[in-house]
């Protein structure tokens, strides 16, 4: 067996695990029946039609005839540079306030796309932190803080 | 009440000066971000959310209902001067907009597209008017059944107008459908899909799935793949049409108008099939057929006007049933029930102010868009020229922000992150995933009116067939999916798609 459509192989196999997975756990929840369904009748009924979906992509994808794709060009670098520092956003928001979180994203960012210049971190930290504080702060009142939280103490 | 004191109920809220500055304030904002290429509509709103965040909810209706109208005219500003599409609705514009750029007329094109635009707003704004009533009233008498099959067809129209392949997009729309199981269960008040989590026992946050899986999706796949490439943008060169232009957009705006007023309607992706309708009336009706694809004003004119009319009935399912008939429309209702508004038969009369101000606010959006909006066209496309590495920690930053202060916890930027990873994935996967929002925000409601009905037929699955309504919706949804999988619709609709990329 060869997988000639990769693309379709890997979202299938996605659906198929995805959709056995949810459906295991509903069927752990009280079914009902379909007079009075319980909770886990209806996401039952889905995640198996998506795990359906799935094996008819996977099916499909090794067949000879099927459109060759290839699944390439992860960019491992650019994925966890920016999730990173998503994560750090959210760790550091409500600890340290927007005077860290903003500059921590943004070297984050920056780090996510090669060649890194420092000057432009630099310039992008001086406009975006002031204008986000204005904005959101000061203008909008969203309850955010500016400095870390020892200074509200 | 009729229809001309609705409306008036409608202009004394919108045009209070309060309301009129936040919706210029959308405006402007969608534009700005809506013209840069790599971020669609949904990543556009979802990015902007948090501007509206501390408005009383008429105004932060209005605000968005003004970003969404933003978005879209500054999509199909860059389209016409990158020939980069935005979204599936300004696929078609691209193919004779892209061409007039090419001609120098590309001023002429984008100036085209507002006043069709803007044509179709106010016409689809008194369809709009006009119709919601009524459909409000009928919806009152629907049930179950019928409610449960009238979403059906929404999602199957989503399916075969998605332009990727059908059973990938089935996929989706589980899956957001599965999304949207998470927290409390309504009617037996069980949890589910919490993982023990207490931040999941309300379900996730629309926003966070959006920003997660559009916003963050997107960035890292244009940075990841260098698919924002440094493009050459097409002068505007004169911005006036001039009288011959004039005499010739007329007959295809209020073609388009028509069809897109009429799709609009139909729940299911209204402006993509309105625009791809419109510009197959201009090539069997028009006197200048033979001209389009080569640069004809026609070509612009008659699917930009359709898809605004179908933007603007699309919203008619929206409001008067609660059943979003797009992505974007579904982000819209999230964006309302974010507010504790229920968009349904009942908001009509609860909240008559809301509803009659946001859609007067829509048609006040669209002048603003052509009398604020053209004369600055110039320093729109200067935002073109800014390289998107300078950009995108500011797009990065508010959506942030924008996960974070929906609930204040930590807990959704971190579950935003890993939606920002599966958004990423299906983008290499090839995977559409805009279906996924409707499924999402359609979920809940799928369950509840499936379950009303089995209860109503004591069981008996056959409900959905016997209720005439319910069965007529079903029918529909059928053609709709064995129109899709023909192959020579397919097959046409793939050349449309190939002649404009």
């Amino acid at each position: 067996m060869k997988i000639v459509d990769q693309k379709n192989f890997f979202t299938g196999l996605f659906y198929l695990l995805f959709g056995i997975g949810v459906a295991y756990v509903a069927s752990t929840y009280r079914l009902g029946t379909s007079t009075r369904m319980g909770p886990g009748f209806f996401p039952l009924v889905v995640a198996i039609g998506l795990a359906i979906t799935g094996l008819v992509l996977l099916v499909a994808s090794v067949r000879g005839h099927a459109e060759s794709t290839k699944f390439e060009g992860f960019s491992f670098r650019t994925v966890f540079a920016v999730l990173a520092a998503v994560v750090l956003f959210g760790l550091l928001i409500e600890p340290t306030g927007l005077v860290v979180t903003v500059p921590v994203l943004l070297v984050g960012a920056a780090l996510a796309h090669p060649p890194i210049s420092w000057r432009n971190v630099a310039i992008s930290i001086a406009v975006l932190l002031p204008m986000t504080w204005v904005i959101f702060v000061a203008l909008l009142g969203l309850q955010l803080r500016l400095l870390p939280a020892f200074f509200y103490q | 009440m009729d229809i001309f004191s609705n409306l008036a109920l409608g202009f004394s809220t919108a045009m209070s000066a309060q309301n009129l500055l936040y919706a210029l304030i959308g405006c402007t904002l969608g534009t700005l971000i809506g013209v840069l290429p790599g971020l669609g509509p949904l990543a556009t709103i979802s990015m902007l959310l948090p501007f509206t965040f501390a408005l009383d909810p008429t105004g932060a209706l209005i605000m968005l209902a003004a970003i969404y109208y933003g978005a879209q005219y500054g999509g199909s500003t860059t389209a016409i001067l990158v020939n980069l599409p935005g979204e599936t609705s300004s696929v078609i514009t691209v193919i004779d907009g892209y061409q007039m750029a090419r001609q120098g007329r590309a001023g002429v094109a984008i100036a085209t597209a507002a006043i069709g635009s803007f044509a179709a707003g106010c016409v689809g704004t008194i369809v709009l008017a006009a119709f919601a009533a009524p459909l409000a009233t009928v919806a009152f008498r629907f049930g179950g059944p019928e409610y449960f099959s009238l979403m059906v067809v929404g999602l199957v129209g989503a399916i075969s107008l998605s332009s990727g392949s059908v059973p990938k997009a089935v996929g989706m729309i589980f899956i957001g459908i599965l999304l949207g199981m998470v927290g409390t269960d309504i009617t037996s008040g069980a949890q589910r899909f919490n993982f023990n989590y207490p931040e999941l026992q309300e379900g996730i946050e629309f926003i966070v799935i959006a920003v997660g899986v559009f916003a963050f999706g997107e960035v890292i796949a244009s940075l990841g793949d260098n698919t924002v490439r440094e493009t050459s943008v097409k002068k505007i060169g004169q911005l006036m049409p001039n009288r011959e232009d004039f005499r010739r957009m007329v007959p295809p705006i209020i073609r388009g108008t028509a069809i897109g007023s009429l799709l609009g309607i139909l729940p299911g992706a209204g402006p993509v099939l309105g625009s791809f309708f419109a510009y197959g009336l201009e090539k069997k009706v028009s006197k200048y057929r033979h001209m389009l694809g080569k640069g004809a004003i026609e070509g612009v004119a008659g699917p930009e006007s359709a898809n605004n009319a179908a933007a603007q009935t699309a919203f008619i399912p929206t409001l008067a049933l609660g059943i979003p008939g797009s992505p974007t429309m579904a982000l819209m209702l999230a964006a309302m029930i974010m507010y504790n508004i229920q968009p349904g038969p009942q908001v009509m009369t609860k909240n008559p102010e809301i509803f009659w101000g946001m859609v007067v606010s829509m048609w006040i959006g669209n002048l603003m868009l052509l009398v604020l909006n053209l004369p600055l066209v110039g320093l729109w496309v200067k935002l073109l020229s800014i390289p998107y590495r300078a950009l995108f920690p500011a797009i990065l930053l508010f959506c942030c922000i924008g996960a974070y202060s929906a609930r204040f916890t930590s807990f959704d930027v971190f579950l935003a992150a890993g939606f920002g990873f599966v958004g990423y994935m299906f983008r290499k996967l090839e995977c559409e995933p805009a279906p996924l929002i409707l499924g999402f925000v359609l979920g809940p409601l799928l369950e509840e009116n499936f379950r009303r009905a089995l209860i109503f037929s004591q069981g008996d699955y056959s409900v959905f067939l016997t209720q005439p309504i319910s069965a007529g919706f079903l029918t529909l949804a059928a053609i709709l999916l064995i129109a899709a999988s023909l192959p020579k619709i397919r097959k046409s609709r793939d050349e449309v798609f190939a002649e404009a990329g």
